[in-house]
């Protein structure tokens, strides 16, 4: 992924020392989720279980505990074995070479957006059902975005829960970013609205709204988020400016790795209020395995960007479809 | 199909949760009873259930239990069961086979998720002695929200709660307990301790002191896997002392719901558990398989956001939910609700003694509409699946149906026996209708005194209506 866009290529200029610290922090980041994932679908794993009805059976049981769903198990499964049989497959380890492959076809959607854009201001926003880790993204991004020199402005526009202004804040103090509040109760697009207007007239790189949970069957609330996410527009357009060219926004919504077949339809119902541009899968440093974020690529066909592991601001890792499949199948 | 708690009126109706894109026979929640109908729809004279029907049954009914995020092993036994059950089950003759099954889920769920104990849980009383409770959980599961909505219940019980917040690791986590105290109007307890034991001790003679209870403990969220922590809640736990200890889980938890409950279990011996955010459109599945492993009772239902928003667990009420088969009980529970005493006495003192007529269906009508939208309700039942459409052709039936009981004299309303020809023309002229129309309706009428008969023995009127009963 071309996280920074053009930006990328001055990572090449980094000291050895600065890129070797980046990859360990990630490689760190991605351990810990192959260590939640071990011992899990550990039988295809190893490679030495044989290719019959026994193992097909184990391998959808391991599909629907790691919440993939009854439905794409099956098609899943069923898929393995036509194909296995078609080849000519009689190795495990081959089949496993190949439901990794076919795993990782499964997430690879398109390119996603690049994250941050030269020459714009980058809007970047934070969606998702109540307690599925928003604030704490952001902060983990605003870090990313920092250690790239850019500077950063968070809109609190989470003014529905107790003390969220101040979760930010707080979050705001350690990363080292400031944040804009409005009241309690108070308008959150208009919170947006005049953080972009600082943002602008500051020159800021890049705004970061922290949005309230919703629950995605709450219409009005619903309706709220996309007035939300009309508001940057707003701006330039009352500056008389075009904001296609003026913006960069990338709209993420924040899953929980916990979350069952429900993700689904926040995938679903979410993209309806607002344009979504990637996928957060967080919590994955936990048990669950995150499983249902098959269904929810193939139904929402939006590329999951990030995975949050770990409570701590450098817990993230860039999402690579390749590796994650690798985390479900591999061995060490 | 809104969840039972769901207030708001949605524009559009959306299928649940389904894969359509990517399976060939694409699985909705809301509608195993319509699926089951539909394969075993037809066969209504056979005594039993044939081997065939039992199996293709099952496996509807596993799946919709998968979908709803049952723990597989849990769907497992409880299919198992079911077959047993099946096997031996007699089709009476008022259920078609499909009828057969669900009724037979239904019983078999309300039974895996406590039954008649939810209502003894509902009325645990607290009032009169000291008692401490836990609240723990992973990450965002809502605990401290859930933690202000127990205090708000307690204080309108007449009860001192105090709020405790025992999480110094989440930023602002300690002034949204007591900004939530503020908002609610019950104490919370600022300490000066640094470590969330000694914080505990602390506020636990503080309440003693000051004759605060329930002393509800809002601990930080944290992973089951994670030793040092759960250690720690094992000493909170020996410092507090605690008359309940809730897990609170996500109602939209997937698979893991079973092994994190059963991690938190072992280490601090839960008392029971909450499900929070039960108000979207999620089937809850963690409750089952929580229940059934751990063997904890489902206490309460977080069912929207705001601090009063908050729910005991009624296992009659989720079973239907869980398996996408509507929700009888809560809208027998709307009716009784909105129904007001005097009228309602009314209404049943003339059951009791004479026929229902239809001056009472004119009234139950007038408090139906006190309900809410017809579309609100219609949603409430199972096998329900109507369009915006054919919801408002049944708004506009019932002006119609209106207009006729109306165009009646009181004494026709009293005894329908007395409408011959010429007083049904008179009231299809009066009403802008047809004679056929009253004829239809006369009968429809009928047929709803001869529900309400079973009404008064206490039977229900509604689940008799969808094939439930």
């Amino acid at each position: 992924m071309r996280l920074f866009g053009r930006r990328d290529r001055r990572k090449q200029d980094a000291s050895p020392a600065e890129r070797a610290e980046r990859l360990s922090r990630w490689r760190k980041g991605l351990n810990r989720t192959k260590a939640s994932f071990s011992g899990f679908l550990q039988f295809v794993a190893t490679g030495e279980a044989e290719l019959g009805e026994e193992y097909y059976s184990e391998l959808h049981d391991a599909l629907i505990l790691a919440d993939i769903g009854a439905a794409l198990a099956e098609k899943t499964v069923s898929w393995l074995r036509t194909t296995s049989s078609e080849q000519g497959v009689s190795s495990s380890e081959v089949a496993r070479q190949l439901l990794k492959q076919r795993l990782t076809e499964m997430l690879a959607t398109e390119e996603p957006k690049p994250l941050f854009a030269d020459e714009r201001l980058n809007v970047i926003l934070f969606a998702g059902v109540n307690g599925t880790g928003k604030t704490t993204m952001l902060a983990k991004i605003a870090r990313l975005l920092l250690d790239e020199n850019l500077s950063v402005v968070a809109a609190a526009a989470d003014t529905f829960r107790a003390a969220a202004v101040e979760q930010l804040s707080i979050w705001g103090q350690r990363v080292g970013f400031p944040v804009i509040t409005g009241a309690q109760g108070a308008d959150p697009a208009s919170v947006v609205y005049n953080t972009v207007e600082h943002a602008l007239a500051q020159g800021k790189h890049a705004v970061l709204i922290d949005t309230a949970g919703r629950m995605q069957t709450k219409t009005a609330l619903m309706d709220e988020l996309s007035k939300i996410g009309r508001a940057a527009r707003k701006v330039v357009e009352k500056r008389g400016e075009d904001p296609d060219e003026k913006l960069h926004e990338v709209n993420l919504l924040v899953l929980d790795a916990t979350t069952g077949q429900n993700a689904i339809s926040q995938a679903k119902l979410f993209s309806e209020a607002i344009a979504l541009h990637g996928l957060v899968l967080n919590k994955i440093d936990g048990t669950a395995k995150g499983g249902v974020i098959f269904p929810v690529v193939a139904t929402a066909q939006v590329p999951v960007m990030f995975l949050g592991v770990g409570e701590d601001v450098d817990d993230i890792v860039e999402f690579d479809a390749a590796e994650f499949a690798s985390a479900l199948l591999d061995n060490d | 199909m809104p969840c039972p708690y769901e207030q708001q009126p949605k524009a559009n109706n959306h299928p649940t949760s389904t894969v359509s894109s990517l399976v060939e026979s694409p699985v909705m929640f809301n509608a195993l009873s319509d699926r089951l109908q539909k394969i075993l729809g037809g066969f209504r004279s056979r005594a039993r259930l044939n081997a065939a029907e039992i199996e293709s049954g099952l496996r509807e009914i596993r799946i919709a239990l998968l979908e709803a995020d049952v723990n597989l092993k849990v769907a497992r036994g409880f299919v198992t069961r079911l077959k047993d059950k099946l096997a031996s089950e007699t089709v009476g003759r008022a259920l078609t086979p499909a009828q057969t099954i669900v009724k037979l889920v239904h019983e078999e769920m309300v039974n895996v998720l406590g039954g008649d104990e939810a209502a003894q849980l509902a009325a645990t009383s607290y009032a009169g002695r000291f008692s401490p409770m836990m609240l723990i959980g992973l990450q965002g599961s809502g605990k401290t929200t859930t933690a202000g909505k127990l205090a708000l219940r307690f204080r309108n019980e007449g009860q001192r709660p105090l709020l405790v917040a025992l999480d110094l690791k989440r930023p602002a986590a300690v002034e949204q307990v007591s900004i939530i105290a503020g908002e609610i109007g019950v104490a919370a307890h600022s300490g000066t301790a640094t470590t969330p034991v000694d914080l505990a001790r602390e506020a636990l003679s503080y309440a003693r002191k000051e004759g605060f209870s329930p002393v509800l403990f809002d601990t930080a969220g944290r992973l089951q896997i994670d030793t040092e922590l759960m250690d720690e809640l094992t000493a909170i736990r020996q410092v507090v002392e605690p008359v309940e200890v809730f897990l609170v889980a996500d109602a939209m938890t997937g698979q893991e719901a079973v092994n994190i409950a059963q991690a938190f279990n072992e280490k601090v011996a839960l008392t029971g558990v909450i499900l929070s955010k039960f108000d979207s459109d999620t089937r809850g599945g963690a409750a089952l398989s929580i229940r059934e492993t751990v063997g904890v009772p489902i206490r309460f239902v977080g069912t929207g956001e705001r601090p009063d928003e908050i729910e005991p667990f009624y296992p009659e009420r989720w079973a239907s939910w869980i398996l996408g088969m509507g929700d009888v009980v809560t809208l027998i529970e709307k009716v009784e609700e909105s129904i007001e005493e005097k009228d309602a006495e009314a209404i049943a003192h003339r059951l009791s003694k004479e026929r229902f007529t239809l001056e009472d269906f004119m009234n139950v009508m007038e408090q139906t509409q006190k309900m809410g939208p017809l579309s609100q309700m219609l949603k409430l039942l199972p096998g329900f699946k109507l369009n915006e459409e054919q919801i408002a052709l049944g708004e506009r039936e019932l002006v119609r149906v209106k207009a006729i009981v109306r165009s009646m004299t009181p004494q026709e309303r009293r005894d329908p026996r007395v409408l011959n020809a010429g007083r049904r023309r008179r009231i299809a002229l009066g009403s802008g209708s047809t004679v056929q129309d009253i004829n239809l309706f006369m009968r429809q009428f009928k047929e709803m005194q001869r529900m309400m008969k079973h009404f008064k023995k206490g039977k229900l009127p509604f689940a008799k209506m969808f094939g439930m009963g």
